[in-house]
């Protein structure tokens, strides 16, 4: 197929040999050699790609090994209180998450515990090897004071494309995690503020997460000589506070807004808790006769009004009404545009809604005896217990209302002494909900804080 | 020439072999390669975007690890890319940390929080045709 020898020959030029001649003209298995050329960094951009993915895939399966492994530890910890039991769990664990077909179950080398740590769960610290972990029982990450187990993983070298080039070393993979026993202490401290939604105020349907106790924008609870207890999430806004001698909190806590670190909350948490089940108080019974849907409107003078049965209670327009002590049942109770109600030793028991607006006050004292002693304002009924009055609301006793969300708005307070259960509450910007227990004040016993032990994932 | 003579003659014959060969090998070989550092870069990007997440699902929960904090969660998500890629590949920008609304991406279980980890690089959006200007992004997102 090339150009006849000879007739290169006859060009003048010095002749070469035949053979070499022959090798530089001929093109043969070029197509090869441009193959040689590029191979190499074929195989290199692809052994790259399948060795990364290969050991990501792998350095994330010692990092599941690692978690599985320190939190089984941690819950035989709480099981057994014995670190060496605790750490053959986690070394047992960790060998059959890595090869089930050849779990062995070796027993695990364990040095000699050393130290005693934890309060008020004791152990002695410790450590274990076991073919690709070792697990170490010591003093707690989140709280020293209490116990973790902390399990790292190494994970043999693998062989790779690239390895087989001898283009890289061959990478070992590790994980590491540590599990920690979250200890919520008993405590017989009074509560202030118990909500009880354990999907905050928002619900199922919402699709803007509010916790069961929320405090947005400037808001603030000041709750510094009681606990605050929460069975679902606390949120709080990033220039919010939250304040308490201490929190129980069985969701999570997370402020809004870009940055978790922002948004204060005072006081010790303990994630975790057992939710509070049995704040279920007897409602107090309604009695009394039947006194009809009045209306109070006007600048007239104050009015009193008597306990009983109302379909409704409204008072608007600089109203002033008076309450003689005793309970008071309201399908609605309505306050509004400067209307204000004053009671002592007084229960409103609320089967409708109850709702402050405008530059209304309310003054309620419950009373500290009687067939409804401590309670100052109960709602019976699921739905929104709304305080969006610019007006102080001066609440002695406890609000009790189990199934509604309580909405404390603009500038309102409550204050003097107040506990309050609700389903949900959210207080909003510029608002200092402050709550304090008055012992002597014949409020209901919600009852004692039981410890509890739980086994998360700390690092 | 007569047409007899153009069927016989052979000259130039490897250029015309190397031209419609070689755009089809030079395609497949680029094509290669590239199909090799993109999928080294989306592998390296998707483990870190699950480590960050595993990082700030611990983090903002307990402040114990290293991502307590949205911008904490960035770097440790471009510091864990860029080790498996190399050294400043991924920056902190390239990376977000949201808190998914509740019923959207993870957040499906109303009792606990969620975070998703997003990371977007276009590293090697200067490689030459037929992968250029690829844009990849890969997302990691948990409950806690």
């Amino acid at each position: 197929m090339f150009a006849p020898l000879k007739a290169r020959h006859a060009s003048g030029t010095t002749p070469a040999h035949p053979a070499r001649k022959r090798l530089s003209k001929d093109r043969k298995a070029s197509i090869i050699l441009a193959m040689t050329l590029t191979l190499p960094a074929i195989l290199a951009a692809g052994g790259l790609s399948i060795s990364v993915t290969d050991w990501a895939a792998t350095q994330t399966h010692a990092q599941r090994i690692a978690d599985a492994a320190a939190l089984a530890g941690a819950k035989d910890l709480i099981m057994h209180r014995d670190a060496s039991n605790a750490i053959t769990s986690a070394l047992n664990v960790a060998e059959m998450n890595f090869n089930p077909m050849g779990y062995t179950n070796s027993p695990a080398k364990i040095a000699a515990p050393y130290q005693t740590i934890g309060s008020p769960v004791t152990v002695t610290t410790g450590t274990g090897t076991d073919g690709i972990a070792t697990a170490t029982v010591s003093k707690g990450t989140q709280n020293v004071n209490d116990v973790a187990v902390q399990v790292s993983v190494s994970l043999p070298p693998y062989t790779s494309v690239l390895n087989v080039l001898g283009l890289t070393g061959k990478p070992q993979v590790s994980g590491s995690s540590t599990a920690e026993l979250i200890i919520a202490p008993a405590n017989d401290t009074q509560v202030c503020l118990v909500a009880l939604s354990t999907q905050g105020s928002n619900g199922a349907t919402g699709t803007t997460k509010a916790g069961s106790i929320d405090v947005s924008g400037t808001g603030s609870i000041s709750a510094v000589t009681c606990d605050l207890r929460s069975n679902g999430p606390i949120t709080s806004g990033k220039l919010s506070t939250i304040s308490a001698n201490a929190i129980y909190l069985s969701g999570f806590f997370l402020t809004e807004g870009t940055d978790v670190t922002t948004g204060t909350l005072q006081g010790t948490q303990h994630l975790g808790a057992d939710p509070v089940i049995a704040a279920a108080l007897a409602y107090p019974s309604s009695t009394g006769p039947t006194m009809g849907d009045p209306t109070y409107t006007g600048t007239q003078s104050s009015v009193t009004i008597q306990p009983g049965i109302y379909n409704s209670l409204t008072l608007s327009n600089n109203a002033q009404v008076i309450a003689n002590p005793g309970i008071y049942t309201v399908g609605n109770l309505t306050l509004s545009n400067n209307a204000s109600l004053v009671g002592s030793g007084v229960t409103f028991i609320v089967t409708g809604s109850l709702t402050l607006s405008d530059n209304a006050a309310l003054t309620l004292s419950a009373p500290k005896t009687g067939a409804s002693p401590g309670f100052a304002i109960v709602a019976t009924t699921a739905g929104t217990v709304s305080m969006l009055n610019n007006g102080t609301n001066a609440i002695t006793g406890m609000i009790y209302a189990p199934a509604a969300n309580l909405l404390v708005k603009n500038a309102s307070s409550l204050d003097v002494c107040l506990e309050i259960v609700v389903n949900s509450v959210v207080v909003e910007a510029g608002v200092s909900l402050t709550t304090q227990n008055c012992s002597a004040y014949g409020l209901p016993d919600l009852g004692s804080q039981l410890s509890t032990i739980s086994a998360r994932l700390v690092l | 020439m007569t047409i007899r003579g153009w069927q016989k003659d052979q000259r130039g014959g490897v250029a015309i072999e190397f031209t419609l060969v070689g755009l089809v090998f030079m395609s497949l070989a680029f094509g290669a390669i590239e199909i090799g550092l993109l999928w080294w870069l989306q592998g390296s990007i998707q483990y870190a975007a699950a480590s960050a997440a595993r990082c700030a699902a611990i983090g903002f929960k307990y402040g114990t690890s290293t991502c307590n904090s949205k911008p904490a969660t960035q770097t440790y998500a471009a510091q864990t890319a860029s080790t498996w890629l190399v050294a400043n590949a991924i920056t902190t920008g390239d990376v977000a940390v949201t808190i998914p609304p509740f019923g959207t991406e993870c957040n499906i279980d109303d009792t606990l929080s969620a975070v998703l980890v997003t990371i977007k690089s276009s590293y090697f959006s200067t490689l030459p045709q037929p992968l250029a200007n690829r844009t990849l992004s890969a997302s990691s997102c948990l409950q806690y």
